[in-house]
């Protein structure tokens, strides 16, 4: 069975709602810089990709950020109330820290103890489950910044197993002081923006966003489908990918074979694209081991609005479903000038136009977990 | 069905004793990934599953925890804020995702397959086995192992003291696994997983005091198992977040 997916909903650096993301996406815009949201006195260099102003001591930025997606994606799709409430659907959230802005505020005394209710992994999706009146499987999954794939590929598992019959699938990972001084403290952070897959590359950019996707199983009218997924552990470094892109390889191959295709069906990737040397190469490797000397067109999102986390996964399946609606795969912005090493055709300067028909998505994250989807074109 | 199971007390010290054979420096690790690490080689031991059997089967990792790395992210940021980010541990930071625990696991033990961190309140032990037997059921995988870890600290303390209740730990590791795996390594099962589901409803109520956390409904499951499960039994898991989970157990 296939996921018909029939909403989408999004808010990035490049702005709010899925066309201002897909707008920003095909220009190629740089919507990264110098944090405006975040007290960040020893890190004004740094660049971030903010999709919200400064809130508010103890306000929780990704409820906002996941409430602004949700509600796009579900007047997208034309889900009524009724609808949400049906015991048939599902909530999925994938989030690495969603709480931690909330949680960091009590710690510094900024916010009272009492917001530390928001604070717990599950507490998002449990305050959006109430808000909405769902009531079938509701879970936070979070495996890392491979947690926007994973969700889609449980979303999609969950439909098949005849555990629902809709879901409302959500990424959403927000900024504050603990992630981006966790991320500088990788040194792992870029000077400048990110210039995935480029050779004179020096990094990531930690960002912030939500995306929302409503999948529903049977026949009917969508915007595109997800045919395949895979999951994968790297089983050799908790926060190195492995060199010769094992794990990713594994994901990617399964998620073919759960789909019925080969991998020369497959028109365009969406690769995870942070902007490391470790990760790019990884990647390089993996997709030359699955698809053969010529992979086929890749980009990253990441050199745009930065490395959003638990949302990567999903604002990337957002930005590819209009890419299969449109023709258009987006640029990798930030890219100036490739690196030999890689062996990918990188989608840079401008949107290129293919006859897309099935894309691939993956995503890795610490603790050596990969995963990836396989979208297609609506019939 | 269930093959092997096992639970313990998080308790960092023998934690780490306990940890010293599996990896190199558990020191550098955060409970978390010591419980779940200990707890893991202690379930595929009594189960007699060595790494080769892992690897000849299509398996799983999960995780279920309501706390998840509260006290990785206290400890983190307090490092930042006391000795500034230039000292601060990097390597704390990534400790601070509660899906860094399935990574150690799988690196000590050579899970190659897919890992799921699952949260849901005090519902996600629960959701956890549920999502595991699933996984089995719809013969995705023919092994899945399923931790239930919530340790305790200074950090989830106050987050229950605000919260006006007492947490309670939980370390636990159930070992799933299809009736053709199992059969072909001549393991017995304990019982069955006949159903289960995680869900969201308007269930509001008070928080308990003792608060099982991830241990709500498991604390029954690992009593049945240790009992042995004669008849169906129905173990339910209700966060006042809304999340709930039940779990139905059958004969062996």
């Amino acid at each position: 069975m296939n996921a018909r997916i029939t909403g989408l909903g999004a808010v990035t650096a490049w702005g709010l709602g899925v066309e201002a993301t897909f707008a920003g996406a095909l220009e190629g815009r740089i919507a990264t810089g110098p944090s405006e949201a975040l007290d960040l006195p020893e890190l004004r260099a740094m660049h971030v990709g903010e999709a919200l102003p400064r809130t508010a001591p103890g306000e929780d930025r990704a409820a906002r950020l996941a409430r602004l997606a949700v509600t796009e994606a579900l007047a997208d799709g034309g889900w009524d109330g009724a609808r949400v409430r049906d015991p048939g659907t599902a909530l999925l959230v994938a989030t690495t820290k969603a709480g931690i802005g909330v949680g960091q505020h009590v710690l510094e005394g900024k916010a009272p103890a009492d917001r530390l209710a928001a604070y717990p992994l599950a507490a998002l999706g449990a305050e959006l489950a109430d808000e909405l009146g769902v009531c079938g499987p509701v879970a936070t999954i979070s495996v890392a910044c491979a947690s926007g794939t994973a969700v889609l590929g449980h979303g999609l598992r969950l439909l098949r197993q005849g555990r629902a019959r809709r879901v409302i699938v959500l990424g959403v990972d927000a900024l504050s002081e603990f992630i981006a001084l966790g991320f500088a403290s990788l040194r792992a952070t870029a000077r400048g923006p990110a210039r995935p897959f480029d050779v004179n590359r020096t990094g990531l950019v930690a960002g912030e966003g939500a995306a929302a996707v409503l999948l529903e199983g049977g026949e009917g009218p969508a915007r595109a489908r997800v045919v395949g997924y895979g999951g994968a552990n790297d089983a050799v470094h908790v926060t190195g990918p492995a060199k010769d892109g094992r794990g990713l390889a594994r994901a990617l191959r399964m998620a073919l074979r759960t789909a019925g295709m080969g991998p020369e069906q497959v028109d365009a990737v969406s690769a995870h694209g942070t902007a490391t040397r470790y990760n790019d190469q990884m990647e390089g490797v993996a997709y030359r081991s699955v698809f053969g000397e010529r992979p086929p067109p890749v980009h990253s999102l990441k050199g745009g609005i930065g490395h959003t986390m638990g949302a990567a996964g999903v604002v990337e399946a957002v930005v590819a479903t209009r890419g299969l609606e449109t023709g258009l795969w987006a640029p990798t912005a930030g890219f100036l000038e490739g690196d030999p090493e890689l062996g990918l055709d990188i989608v840079h300067a401008e949107p290129r136009e293919l006859p897309l028909a099935c894309v691939v998505s993956s995503s890795s994250g610490f603790s050596g977990i990969n995963a990836a989807v396989v979208l297609c074109r609506a019939r | 069905m269930i093959t092997a199971v096992w639970s313990g007390v998080p308790d960092r010290d023998e934690l780490l004793a306990g940890a010293r054979s599996l990896v190199a420096r558990p020191e550098r690790l955060d409970v978390m990934c010591l419980a779940g690490l200990v707890a893991a080689r202690r379930v595929l031991e009594s189960a007699g599953v060595e790494e080769a059997a892992i690897a000849e089967r299509s398996h799983a990792l999960l995780v279920g925890s309501a706390a998840g790395c509260l006290e990785t992210d206290a400890l983190y940021y307090g490092q930042i804020m006391d000795v500034g980010l230039e000292r601060a541990n990097p390597r704390l930071f990534a400790y601070t995702l509660s899906n860094m625990v399935l990574g150690e696991v799988a690196i000590a033990n050579g899970f190659m397959g897919d890992q799921l961190a699952v949260s849901c309140g005090r519902a996600s032990g629960l959701a956890a086995l549920v999502e595991g037997a699933a996984l089995i059921d719809t013969e995705e995988v023919e092994l899945a192992l399923v931790l239930v870890i919530d340790v305790l600290g200074p950090a989830t303390g106050r987050l229950f003291d605000a919260l006006g209740t007492v947490p309670v730990p939980i370390m636990a590791a159930f070992l799933l696994e299809s009736r053709p795996s199992a059969g072909a390594r001549g393991a017995a099962a304990l019982a069955t997983v006949s159903g289960g589901t995680a869900f969201g409803a308007r269930r509001p109520g008070s928080w308990p005091d003792p608060d099982p956390l991830a241990g709500e409904g498991v604390d029954e499951v690992l009593a049945a198992l240790g009992d042995g499960v004669g008849a169906s039994l129905r173990m339910e898991a209700r966060c006042t977040s809304g999340h709930t989970a039940w779990l139905e157990l059958g004969p062996a």
